[in-house]
């Protein structure tokens, strides 16, 4: 699983880091378009993420 | 060198009917191409389907069907990581950069880093970029020629030729429109076709169960294994792929970068991309790999020898596995993908020449080029473009290996571009000298590192430094990229910027750069209600004049920008134009009175019913 979790932090970082700039220029937030906005963006990210991590784990299995 | 035809009569009829389809369609879809902006943006009229799909034929390259089947056929499913890596960036694609170049109007790279950074900034941008998309168009036609002499068993720069001439007669023809109407058409091929191809290999092998256990313990992996072997591990694929590829597919290929400003809005232009990389890259991945996986599982089987090469695999699977004529719809799946990278390519140099060549030469002339020079000189593009490309089949020919040949030059050329844009609009007191060191200086240094390979070991997590240096292929982005970025923060801080730059060409609120995009007026980018209306002539001008009562059901104002497209969604916006409002009380209410201009190039008739809807 370091192969894993080595893409989730780095990549994590940057998705991260691209969230907050972004927010900061007003195209995200809490309130209706920011939030579904939010969502797809972070939704996405875990769908992946949960998509490579459920393979990894029944390959170890 | 020609050889023996591989594919039979019943499958090259297929591949040739294939090929005759698609000159067919590119040029049907040419004739609603007129214009300089059809022709580089295709109009940016397209729905949010039509540039996904057509994205997908671009991304997935000239080679994935042969190399990611044979990376599946040796490591099982962590072939696919290279598909599942790139949405890191999109928070800062979709709502930083996509704005930023979509309310700017800005056509290329270049000419971002032109109105940022001057003219210098922008000539070197422009030949970093040229030479980048110049050799990989090169790569290209020897794929397709090396595919065409395998299958016909043409000599290779006959079959080279006879392919650039294909992609070139409707690219020079059609440019972007046509680019994307044909590549919608490889693209759903290309996932039909891969995917189907993996489906009846799994039936083959016995159904899902024997294809999990076929493929053993560590073929089913999501991703490689960290740092070995040398020419397949995760970390050098993340760095080259995820990072610096990731930026540069995404912020630097122009090619990407307009196919989604040709989206007919910013909110079609994001759908597309969240519909590519959640749904579709998936699909690709399957699709390129799939017949490499079965491949694996057969040998596992008994099936195939374990000495089956693994550069072929995709071929051997396909033709063990499907009748004539479907096998000859694989392979044409296998030219679409070649195709598709190839056109999307021309059209980027064309943009490129036209945009950051021709265009400033003109007015430094004083010779302001029309919009009909223009397009002359975009088509001129195309067609010496395709040349150049085919020139360079026999340099690229002569590579021991073209792929790694391909993949040194492109990984020195990528990450200063890469860092560069990103410091670019994302710092503003990021100066001309400091992205003139980034460019010049990250490139000299990445050059010193293929001399001097020592300087990639602290980068190389531990990478094995075999097979003649080839490990570093991968983890040398990651050295460029941090050589780039120290270059780029050094030079900043000793000559920071003296002026701040415009907001318009910096990360920042995508409603001023909106209200910019409407010349000042208030943005509304939710969209209104729909609205069908009757086309008429209203004369010369921009903009569509609406009677004040059909404006208000469309919750519009004077100077909002409205969408107009033909009463046929399946179309995906093929006759469909942008334009602003006019109220005017002589026009007669259910109305949509149209300049003359944008009806006679799409072709529509004067009497039909249109959608129309307020987009900004």
């Amino acid at each position: 699983m370091l192969s894993f979790w080595y893409q989730e932090i780095i990549g994590g970082a940057v998705f991260a880091l691209g969230l907050v700039l972004v927010w900061r220029g007003g195209e995200l937030g809490l309130e209706r378009a920011g939030r579904r906005r939010l969502v797809v963006l972070v939704g996405g990210l875990v769908a992946l993420a949960a998509l490579q991590f459920a393979l990894q784990w029944a390959a170890m299995r | 060198m020609g050889g023996d035809a591989v594919i039979g009569g019943l499958d090259l009829g297929v591949v040739i009917a294939y090929f005759a389809l698609i000159i067919g369609f590119g040029a049907w879809a040419a004739r609603h191409s007129r214009g300089l902006t059809d022709f580089l943006l295709g109009g940016q009229r397209f729905a949010w389907w039509l540039v996904a799909f057509s994205c997908v034929a671009t991304v997935v390259g000239s080679y994935s069907f042969v190399k990611y089947s044979a990376a599946g056929f040796r490591f099982g499913i962590s072939s696919s990581q290279t598909y599942l890596n790139d949405w890191f960036w999109m928070p800062l694609w979709m709502f930083g950069w996509l704005p930023l170049v979509y309310y700017g109007r800005i056509t290329s790279v270049p000419e971002y880093f032109g109105r940022r950074f001057g003219p210098l900034v922008r000539q070197v941008a422009m030949l970093l970029l040229l030479l980048y998309l110049l050799g990989y168009l090169g790569i290209n036609f020897l794929t397709m020629g090396t595919a065409l002499e395998a299958m016909v068993g043409w000599p290779l720069l006959a079959s080279a030729a006879f392919a650039a001439l294909i992609c070139g007669i409707y690219t020079s023809h059609g440019g972007q429109t046509a680019v994307i109407f044909t590549d919608l058409l490889q693209g759903a091929l290309l996932i039909i076709a891969g995917i189907g191809l993996f489906l009846a290999g799994v039936v083959a092998v016995g159904g899902l169960g024997a294809f999990w256990q076929g493929l053993g313990p560590d073929g089913r992996h999501a991703l490689p294994a960290f740092n070995t072997p040398a020419d397949f591990n995760f970390v050098g694929i993340f760095w080259q792929d995820g990072m610096a590829g990731g930026i540069a597919f995404y912020f630097i290929n122009q090619g990407i970068l307009l196919r989604f400003l040709s989206a007919r809005s910013l909110a079609h232009a994001r759908r597309a991309a969240v519909v590519v990389l959640l749904v579709l890259m998936p699909l690709a991945a399957v699709a390129v790999s799939g017949a490499g996986w079965i491949g694996r599982v057969m040998v596992a089987q008994g099936a195939l020898p374990a000495t089956t090469p693994a550069a072929g695999i995709f071929v051997t699977v396909a033709d063990r596995i499907l009748p004539a004529g479907l096998f000859g719809l694989v392979i044409a799946a296998l030219v679409a993908a070649l195709m598709s990278t190839a056109d999307t390519l021309i059209n980027a140099i064309a943009t490129i020449s036209v945009v950051d060549l021709w265009r400033p030469w003109q007015e430094r002339h004083d010779r302001p080029g029309d919009d009909a020079r223009a397009l002359t000189a975009a088509r001129w593009a195309s067609g010496l473009a395709t040349l150049a490309g085919l020139a360079l089949v026999p340099l690229f020919a002569s590579f021991h290996s073209i792929y790694r040949a391909h993949g040194t030059f492109t990984a020195a050329i990528t990450p200063p571009l890469a860092v560069a844009l990103l410091l670019a609009f994302c710092w503003k007191r990021v100066s001309s000298r400091a992205v003139l060191l980034v460019l010049v200086g990250g490139t000299g240094l990445i050059g010193v590192s293929f001399v001097w390979p020592a300087l990639v070991v602290p980068f190389a997590h531990g990478i094995d430094l075999e097979a003649g240096g080839k490990a570093y292929s991968y983890i040398r982005a990651l050295y460029g990229l941090v050589v780039c970025l120290l270059l780029g923060v050094a030079g900043t801080l000793l000559w920071p910027a003296r002026s701040t730059p415009p907001g318009n060409l910096l990360l920042g609120p995508v409603r001023e750069k909106m209200r910019a995009f409407k010349d000042g007026r208030r943005p509304r980018p939710e969209p209104g209600p729909r609205l069908l209306l009757t086309l008429a002539i209203s004369g010369q001008g921009e903009a569509v004049k609406i009677h004040p009562d059909d404006a208000h059901r469309l919750d519009a104002a004077e100077g909002d920008l409205l969408a107009i497209s033909e009463n046929h969604w399946f179309r995906g916006g093929f006759q469909a134009f942008a334009a602003p409002i006019a109220l005017s009380p002589d026009t007669p209410p259910g109305t949509l009175g149209a300049p003359r201009a944008p009806l006679s190039r799409l072709r529509l008739a004067v009497g039909a019913e249109v959608i129309v809807r307020r987009e900004l």
